[in-house]
């Protein structure tokens, strides 16, 4: 069954296809969401979001764009909130004074960035460090075209569709996401 | 092209995005010009260390994922009549409160899935007393049509009222046969029911052809669930060989994996190498190397 018999089987009630639906992108939106926010916790919450609101307005949908395209959207604004949200709480002071004395909240967090991987470490530390702080350092947008483009192999004009914007203020972005990573890492090229 | 140009696209050459004119004409600059040729190698390093970079998803956060939406959508679904996605993402891991009603609608199943009921299947039979009688007591309309086909109208909301002997015969064969219903939800709950009875030769033997064979990751992985006391069975080895070895889920892979070192034999060691040359997933091999490890048995086969 290609995906948009799939979709009109799952706007009819057919839920095993709906399953599929989840299935063929679950995986990647996960990733997404992973790379974009650096927590299982936000990625988790992302993903619950994101197929609900699918769900929910999948009657509605009338393949105006590529299913890709519009789960996309979603999941990307989400993101967008939860990056947003994020810097508000960066505010916040990681230690904490307690009935059993201070306490550094980061102490507990799981690192769940690339390194973490046992066959990642083959970069040290001062380069992961590095990278992620050069990362750090772009817009959200930025963050996420580079991550369309580069993790979800995603063309600019998808890109530019599930931002809600044209392909060449994506291509733009690509450019200017681009040009700061390769200044700012240039000692490690 | 002169270099501003080429570096320019070589952002657009690195992601493919370039049309065919203009690709050929940055190649051919590339070819001629080691400074940009040496530019496009530093964006492909680039490239290397933000892919290093990024996130690993763990199959288990992926499965915690979908239990937690199965969760969600169960909520959601009265929202959207004719259509309840809880029912195929409940197939991770049914709330225990599901179990009883599992086994009532499983029985319903009996009488409203297939609206027709023919003496000599191993379902429900005219000649079946002991279970046709409550039904006559909640059906609204029990009226045969034919010696052959009897229509049922059924009272959902009465099902209760059915006796479920656990060790009947007939409700054994009812879960074997919900076990292969294109439902996912119904083959899950099927599968739970039946994971007391895995002693049974004819149950185990059901179990395994779903860990065998299933389309859905969530079936499988309950099949998985269901036969771990059994993991030492030769039979059960036999599958669970080639579920590590084929099955599409990294998941269901790694649980396999767990479930097959219990025995340490020759052949265990030799999927667990055979593993480690055709898996890509690292956390898999990784798991196979430890098991390989802990069984004294080297990484590769020479």
């Amino acid at each position: 069954m290609d995906e948009d018999a799939l979709i009109r089987a799952a706007q009819a009630g057919d839920h095993g296809a709906f399953e599929r639906l989840v299935r063929q992108y679950d995986s990647s939106v996960l990733r997404l969401a992973m790379n974009l926010l650096r927590s299982e916790d936000d990625a988790h919450d992302v993903y619950q979001e994101a197929f609900l609101r699918v769900y929910r307005n999948l009657p509605s949908f009338r393949f105006d764009c590529s299913f890709h395209t519009w789960l996309y959207r979603i999941v990307n604004n989400l993101c967008v909130d939860s990056l947003r949200r994020k810097r508000v709480r960066r505010t916040e002071p990681s230690v904490v004074e307690t009935a059993e004395g201070s306490v550094d909240r980061l102490a507990s967090v799981p690192d769940t960035r690339g390194f973490a991987d046992p066959h990642r470490r083959l970069l040290s530390k001062e380069v992961h460090d590095r990278i992620h702080e050069v990362l750090a350092g772009l817009t959200v947008r930025e963050r996420m075209v580079f991550e369309l483009r580069h993790f979800q192999g995603m063309r600019l004009k998808e890109i530019g569709e599930s931002l809600g914007t044209t392909e060449e203020a994506a291509k733009n972005c690509l450019f200017r996401a681009t040009r700061k990573l390769r200044s700012d890492l240039g000692g490690l090229l | 092209m002169n270099c501003d140009t080429a570096k320019g696209l070589l952002v657009l050459l690195n992601c493919g995005e370039l049309g065919f004119e203009d690709e050929e004409a940055v190649e051919m600059h590339l070819e001629s010009c080691p400074a940009c040729e040496a530019e496009r190698q530093r964006l492909e390093h680039l490239d290397a260390l933000l892919e290093c970079q990024s996130a690993s998803v763990s199959p288990e956060l992926l499965a915690r994922c979908r239990r937690d939406l199965s969760e969600r959508l169960g909520q959601e679904a009265p929202r959207r009549t004719g259509f309840s996605p809880a029912a195929w993402l409940r197939n991770l891991s049914p709330a225990p409160w599901l179990k009883p009603a599992a086994a009532l609608a499983l029985l319903a199943v009996g009488f409203m899935g297939g609206k027709s009921i023919r003496p000599g299947a191993p379902q429900l039979t005219a000649a079946q007393p002991a279970i046709a009688q409550p039904a006559t007591d909640n059906a609204q309309e029990l009226n045969p049509v034919s010696p052959a086909e009897v229509p049922i109208s059924y009272q959902p909301n009465r099902q209760a009222a059915i006796p479920t002997e656990p060790n009947d015969a007939r409700v054994r064969n009812l879960l074997l046969a919900a076990v292969n219903d294109q439902d996912p939800a119904l083959r899950v709950d099927s599968i739970d029911l039946l994971q007391a009875r895995c002693g049974d030769e004819t149950v185990r033997r059901a179990l395994l052809g779903a860990l065998k064979t299933d389309r859905n990751s969530g079936v499988r992985l309950k099949a998985l669930e269901a036969l771990r006391p059994y993991a030492r069975n030769t039979e059960t080895r036999v599958v669970l060989a080639g579920v590590v070895l084929n099955d599409s889920s990294p998941t269901i892979r790694a649980q396999a994996i767990d479930l097959l070192v219990q025995s340490r034999g020759a052949d265990v060691a030799s999927t667990l190498q055979e593993v480690l040359r055709r898996e890509e997933n690292p956390y898999i091999r990784e798991r196979s190397v430890n098991a390989l490890h802990a069984m004294k048995a080297s990484a590769g086969t020479f």
